[in-house]
């Protein structure tokens, strides 16, 4: 929330992004049956250095081999792009093919050569793809970005998308989720659930942002 | 029937060779989790906490939900658990080392295997709460898909024995093991044994995504005994692996029992593995499988089986 009003060090903006990123996955991990691996996404989070992308890519590596890709996420869920354009809803976006960063449009990350992961299967395995290869990224980035700071304020590119104050990427997804899950399976309905990365506590401060704003 | 034993002896072997098999089982499930977690092979750790957990449980009271059949509810853990004594009670150990010597072992193991379907779906909906039942449902959804190839990959090797007796299935591998002689048989048994068991990725009716499915609304010793009859129903599918696959109590070296101890337990260790590297499947994918590949490739297992007896 500090990078919302004042600029920080783009390195700590990035282990954090993969280390939020690596919760996220223990928690998807227990959802797709695999607790132990789960476990050791928990731990990576904690241990992670930046430069360390490499760790995540070796682990997404072992992750293959479980059939996780193959066999447990389901081909299903998927957004159409249009209504997604211009929400910035961060690696949901970028899995169905839309470029939108809020880091784009600062020069510091500009300056290291920084350019989003897209991918277009726009389906849980696609969204899976974009957050781990992100956060591979992020930690090479921060290796990279040495004392540089951030400086677009009022906004920033979280885990989950465009975050501002009073406005939670999860808020602005919540209400096209209905049209995807109709119909789905059980299963294939909480893994592409899973896959959306919601936070319903970002959404409440967000709610609970706008209330003081309006009150005040 | 050619020899059974006492009953008073046979309860006993059976009761020691489940608790053993399940203390064996969390201990393993254990150990191997706490090592793919990056917690390394903490030995005395994995020896304390099933021991642990246990007394957890067992120190906790029981919950119960709005108008659940009560009955119901406490005998599936008791009926998975007795499905899994009764199926052991005809895998032997060594010649003459068997509870029940039945002419029909092998029938009376199928049978058991066939009703785990019905303290699957008793657990599930006794409680009276939806994702119980919704992992009632996935079971029964899903359970004539892996027993047919199951079942078809165990009656390959009742053919070289020319009986359903599962002693006289271990003695005709004496010259050569039925993993040697069908090759199929092996890898399409496990894999199917998980869905009997539910275990691991075929672990569908107590999924993560239903907040562990038809055992959500148990606790304390109801939870402990459901959890134990699971891994009682592992150690069943995996002595009868060993018996019909790996030559039971035939190697050298060491006595004929040990042997077959051995191959039980390597069995185990492979599920166990198997249960945390591999991502649970999804429902739909997998009863497709079974249709497409499992059971066609169980029926030419059985077809060539039957090819080299003529």
């Amino acid at each position: 929330m500090t990078a919302l009003v004042a600029p920080v060090p783009i390195a700590e903006l990035e282990l954090a992004r993969a280390q939020d990123c690596l919760r996220w996955l223990a928690d998807a991990l227990i959802a797709q049956g695999l607790p132990a691996l789960g476990q050791r996404a928990l731990r990576l989070a904690h241990g992670v250095r930046p430069g360390e992308g490499g760790r995540i890519r070796a682990f997404v590596g072992r992750l293959r081999r479980t059939g996780l890709f193959r066999w447990s996420l389901p081909r299903v869920g998927r957004f159409d792009p249009a209504t997604l354009a211009g929400l910035g809803l961060g690696p949901v976006a970028r899995a169905a093919g839309l470029a939108e960063d809020v880091r784009i449009e600062d020069p510091e990350y500009r300056a290291l050569g920084f350019a989003p992961f897209v991918e277009d299967r726009n389906d849980p395995i696609g969204r899976w793809q974009v957050r781990l290869e992100e956060a591979a990224r992020a930690l090479d980035l921060a290796a990279q970005a040495g004392a540089r700071m951030s400086t677009v304020l009022g906004r920033v590119e979280s885990p989950r998308g465009r975050l501002q104050p009073g406005n939670s990427p999860t808020e602005r997804v919540l209400p096209l989720i209905p049209e995807i899950l109709s119909g789905l399976e059980w299963g294939d309905a909480i893994a592409t659930l899973v896959s959306l990365d919601l936070d319903l506590d970002e959404r409440d401060a967000a709610t609970a942002t706008r209330t003081v704003r309006a009150t005040a | 029937v050619n020899a059974y034993a006492p009953v008073e002896i046979a309860l006993v072997a059976v009761a020691l060779t489940l608790l053993l098999g399940v203390c064996v089982v969390a201990i393993a499930d254990r150990l191997v989790g706490e090592a793919i977690a990056g917690g390394g092979w903490r030995v005395r750790e994995a020896l304390v906490a099933p021991g642990r957990t246990a007394a957890l449980l067992l120190s906790q009271g029981r919950t119960t939900t709005e108008r659940p059949d009560a009955a119901g509810w406490a005998l599936a853990p008791a009926l998975l658990m007795g499905l899994a004594a009764f199926a052991l009670a005809f895998v032997p150990l060594a010649p003459g080392l068997v509870v029940a010597d039945a002419d029909t072992g092998f029938v009376a193991f199928s049978a058991a295997i066939a009703f785990v379907m019905i303290a699957v779906f008793l657990h599930g909906w006794s409680p009276n709460s939806p994702f119980a039942l919704h992992g009632a449902y996935r079971y029964g959804a899903e359970a004539l898909s892996f027993q047919i190839p199951f079942l078809l990959a165990m009656l390959a090797t009742a053919l070289p024995a020319e009986s359903l007796s599962i002693v006289r299935i271990v003695e005709a591998q004496e010259p050569l093991w039925n993993v040697v002689r069908q090759p199929l048989g092996l890898p399409l048994y496990l894999v199917v044994g998980l869905g009997v068991s539910f275990w691991g990725p075929l672990n569908l009716p107590d999924a993560a995504d239903l907040d562990g499915g038809t055992s959500v609304e148990d606790a304390g010793p109801a939870r402990l005994l459901w959890g134990a009859a699971r891994s009682a129903m592992l150690v069943a599918v995996a002595a009868m692996g060993a018996a019909g696959f790996l030559g039971g109590w035939y190697g050298p070296v060491v006595p004929g029992p040990v042997w077959m101890l051995l191959k039980t337990l390597v069995l185990l260790a492979l599920l166990v593995v198997a249960g945390h590297n591999l991502a649970r499947v999804r429902i739909e994918s997998f009863v497709i499988v079974c249709w497409v590949v499992l059971i066609p490739l169980a029926l030419l297992n059985v077809f060539v089986s039957g090819a080299f007896l003529l």
